[in-house]
């Protein structure tokens, strides 16, 4: 061995060791988290990093930025083999790759690298550009994203100069015809002189060994650990994440202590989630909170405590005197931000690294609030309401009926078999506008025959808001005594005309114990009574734009039934910018709907102003929620005599059925 | 160090939908929600504040049914210290405030908070009752609190503006909207509060004076049901100003 591979030996081992020495303080940490989620169906996990990793598929939802890297990324794995080359070649003498050796497949792969360089080189120019010249805004200038882009690009331009050297003195067994972009600056080496070209070579291959070991060193302890997590983030991830925003506290009444008050009351997988963010900010730039000028921001509350994980395993791993975690809220994060939340996933939808934001403040709530008592004063009125008259209006529970007493309405109490029960919920029972859209309806379900009761004043919240505001016991207490009368009526199907309540009973109570139950959101229901020809409906003429509820869409992937009835009653519909999976949320989920919004622009303003921007003469919602703060909004911006109403799916099926 | 007594009262949640029983002489409670009455809720956070700032204990005592036990809880949950249910099914005010009165005798006390009235019956006699009774000071429909060496000075709302009150220990502080604003209690405290131990006395094991109650119930009744608004409608604001003034001569006689 010479003292060249010596060196390289040496190097390699040692950055091997950091890496090594620095993966198992990572699993360390780590280990130290609290038990998260059973992991299930490994087939659906594997299927989602091939599409996700390999395939890059949320990225590429930002165009630009999506396709510079999914080059990078494709480059990096065909750039491997390039990279096991030089230190192949670098370590042993005659080194060729096992199995390909010197065959037509090693051309190809040369071939391969050879195009990938220069698409990485050009990538990674782009790269820098969107950070030092375009200046995209949700991107933070730091140094560390620049240092990672200076190494990649000093990487690509060392093997091209080799390889274009190498084609000049004819060194390459490979023919340069499979090095087109090499051969290229071939071109431009001819008239150097060959011992200069020796010494490009060397130096070239020096400046790439260190820049590759360096970065072997300098990866992990960077944002850029990513390039080692994400792939597991991905496969371990939460599979229907968000749909339940946290899992059930089991036994809740025989725990001591609620939701996170320290960073040592995450688990692994919020912890593996920190070490994954990249710092992109697709998150913070999706969240209607922080683009109408609130606090939140989801990628600070990720950084924030990432840093506090790090600062705290510190001390937990090398320190002798143990200094316990410290309180997250006020300490890391404001107390104010956790609030602005509405829990419209946007930011969940935006992650290309599958983080899951929401866990993380619904679980800083539960302890605020279960543990501490500490709520915004509003808020916590609606959950006293919730205790007292189980709605968050406060309105008595003894005229949750009263929105159907005139009528024909069957109560599950007064009748004898039915085949669905309609859950209304709080918002269709209480809100004036809302009754409206219980009662259209039904009107609906009597026109098509259909067998139905509700439950009238035996009816509690689902517990929605008060699992998001951070009670989850309350949430527990509400939602046992609806399935106690599921059970007692038998009830197979539910339909509910709220979103909230469709995600509660469809995602959350199953794991309290309630099973077998059919639940349907009733744009569904009408979209199959529309279309096995039970309803018909006149047609309309108007221009219709459709807001999706982000209970429906985001967490249910409910988007087509609404507008193919809309479709279907011969309405246009003009669709808003920001829509479907993309869509913007109205601003009353995660119990906003009973909390206070002084600071910034409005939510639902922001959103209204997209909606009268379409022209339509009518918003669509499928959701009382998005209907009181659309209605809102549009009356704040236009006036009372606005002549663009809000109307819930079921109110214009209603009004277009023969 | 301030002993503070909270007298708190079980009374159906403000939505509740009253149903009068046919004899006229008392309400339907079977569905009926019960909730601390929310005046008694004012004192008995403030008890709380007091007893965290200048040190002590607080003493909730309440005087009704079984079912009044729900509220001795959630005031151990909040941090009272020790909790005294007097057993009785008499709603009489007098009655109330001599057997609380006797049940207090016992006990030390810097001051007695309590509610400006229960939202039940409304009668508001309790707070300058029980002052009278054990003859000590009082001062009623506190919105602002400050306590100092064994006095306070106490802001109580009077007709178009507020009065400052000083007062030395015993006193009676009745609680009205404003005071604070209760706290939400911590749900371990509130399983804690569920094991803890309530001191129940038979309210007809205590003496009282014979009294001769100042009245006594002859029948409820629901007030008559809302009507909805009536619009004044006409062509030009001067039709409709001439409307309304003939509408509150003829029809509301306000006029």
């Amino acid at each position: 061995m010479d003292i060249q591979s010596l060196l390289v030996a040496a190097g390699l081992t040692i950055a091997l060791a950091i890496l090594l020495w620095r993966v198992i303080e990572l699993i360390r940490i780590l280990l130290q988290g609290k038990k998260a989620e059973p992991l299930n169906n490994l087939p659906k996990r594997i299927y989602l990093v091939i599409v996700n990793v390999f395939g890059q598929k949320k990225l590429l939802k930002d165009k630009k930025a999506g396709i510079m890297h999914a080059v990078i990324f494709w480059g990096f794995i065909v750039l491997f083999f390039d990279t096991a080359n030089i230190f192949g070649t670098a370590l042993f003498t005659n080194f060729t790759f096992p199995l390909i050796g010197h065959t037509i497949f090693f051309d190809y792969l040369v071939l391969l690298e050879d195009l990938f360089a220069l698409f990485v080189l050009v990538a990674v120019i782009y790269a820098m550009a969107r950070r030092l010249v375009i200046k995209v805004p949700r991107l933070m200038l730091s140094s560390e994203a620049l240092i990672i882009l200076v190494m990649i690009l000093f990487l690509m331009v060392t093997i091209l100069l080799m390889n274009g050297a190498h084609i000049v003195l004819k060194n390459s067994y490979v023919p340069s015809a499979y090095m087109p972009v090499s051969s290229t600056v071939a071109l431009a080496l001819t008239s150097v002189n060959p011992s200069t070209l020796r010494y490009v070579i060397d130096i070239s291959l020096a400046i790439h060994i260190f820049i590759l070991l360096s970065f072997i060193v300098y990866v992990p302890y960077s944002k850029h650990l990513h390039i080692m997590t994400a792939p597991f983030n991905v496969l371990l991830s939460p599979l229907s994440p968000a749909k339940g925003i946290t899992p059930a506290i089991k036994d809740i009444d025989k725990q001591e202590t609620f939701g996170a008050e320290t960073i040592e009351d995450f688990t692994w997988k919020d912890y593996l989630d920190m070490y994954t963010c990249t710092e992109c900010g697709r998150c913070t730039s999706s969240c209607p909170a922080n683009i109408t000028g609130k606090l939140l921001s989801p990628r600070e509350i990720i950084l924030d405590l990432k840093h506090e994980l790090f600062r705290q395993s510190k001390i937990t791993l090398y320190e002798k005197k143990k200094v316990p975690a410290r309180e997250v809220v006020d300490n890391v994060i404001k107390e104010e931000v956790l609030w602005d939340c509405t829990t419209c996933r946007a930011c969940e939808e935006a992650c290309p690294v599958f983080i899951n934001h929401l866990p993380k403040i619904i679980k800083m709530r539960q302890n605020l609030v279960m543990m501490k008592g500490k709520i915004p004063e509003t808020a916590q009125l609606a959950l006293r309401n919730l205790e007292t008259n189980y709605n968050p209006w406060g309105i008595s529970s003894e005229s949750r009926e009263e929105w159907a007493s005139e009528l024909t309405v069957n109560i599950a109490r007064n009748s004898k078999k039915f085949e669905y029960l309609y859950f209304a919920g709080c918002a269709v029972s209480y809100d004036e506008r809302a009754k409206k859209i219980a009662q259209s309806f039904v009107n609906i379900l009597n026109k098509a025959g259909v067998s139905y009761a509700i439950l009238g004043n035996e009816e509690r919240c689902t517990g929605d808001p008060a699992k998001r505001m951070g009670n989850e016991y309350l949430a527990q207490t509400l939602a046992n005594e609806n399935i106690t009368n599921f059970n007692k009526y038998g009830v197979k199907k539910i339909i509910t005309t709220c979103p909230h309540c469709f995600n509660s009973i469809k995602n959350e109570y199953p794991e309290l114990g309630l099973k077998n139950v059919e639940v349907i959101h009733h744009t569904e229901f009408i979209e199959k009574l529309v279309h096995d020809n039970k309803i018909k409906l006149k047609k309309g003429s108007a221009v219709v734009t459709y807001h999706d509820s982000c209970y429906l869409a985001r967490y249910n992937d409910i988007y087509k039934e609404p507008r193919e009835i809309l479709a279907n009653a011969g309405f246009k519909i003009k669709e808003m910018e920001r829509n479907k999976k993309n869509g913007f949320c109205c601003g009353a989920g995660g119990g906003r709907m009973w909390m206070e919004e002084h600071k910034g622009k409005r939510i639902n303003v922001e959103r209204s102003e997209e909606a009268l921007k379409t022209g339509a003469s009518v918003v669509a919602v499928a959701c009382p929620y998005c209907m009181t703060m659309l209605n809102d909004g549009i009356k704040s911006l236009k006036g009372d005599e606005t002549n663009t109403s809000v109307k819930d799916i079921a109110e214009i099926v209603s009004e277009q059925i023969m | 160090m301030v002993n503070i007594i909270v007298c708190i009262k079980h009374v159906p949640d403000t939505e509740t939908r009253i149903k009068i029983k046919e004899d006229k002489k008392g309400i339907e409670t079977t569905g009926i929600k019960y909730i601390i009455s929310p005046y008694d809720e004012f004192a008995l956070e403030e008890a709380i504040r007091i007893k965290e700032k200048h040190g002590g204990t607080v003493t909730a005592i309440t005087m009704g049914p079984k079912r009044a036990d729900d509220i001795l809880r959630t005031a151990l949950a909040v941090g009272a210290d020790n909790a005294i249910h007097i057993l009785s099914e008499n709603g009489d005010s007098i009655n109330t405030v001599m057997t609380i009165g006797e049940v207090i005798k016992t006990l030390p006390y810097d001051i007695i908070l309590t509610g400006k009235e229960a939202v039940d019956y409304g009668m508001g006699v309790f707070p300058s009752g029980i002052a009278e009774y054990l003859g000590i000071n009082n001062i009623n429909n506190v919105t602002k609190l400050d306590i100092s060496n064994r006095s306070l000075v106490a802001s109580r709302q009077v007709e178009g503006g507020d009065e400052i009150v000083e007062a030395s220990f015993p006193v009676v502080i009745s609680a009205q909207k404003g005071l604070n604003t209760p706290r939400y209690p911590a749900l371990p405290n509130i399983f804690k509060a569920k094991k803890r131990e309530v001191k129940i006395l038979d309210a007809k094991s205590i003496s009282v004076p014979p009294f001769i109650s100042g009245g006594s119930l002859v029948e409820l009744s629901l007030p008559p049901p809302k009507k909805g608004a009536k619009m004044v409608e006409g062509q030009t604001p001067e039709e409709i100003a001439a409307k309304l003034i003939k509408m509150l001569k003829e029809e509301a006689k306000v006029l």
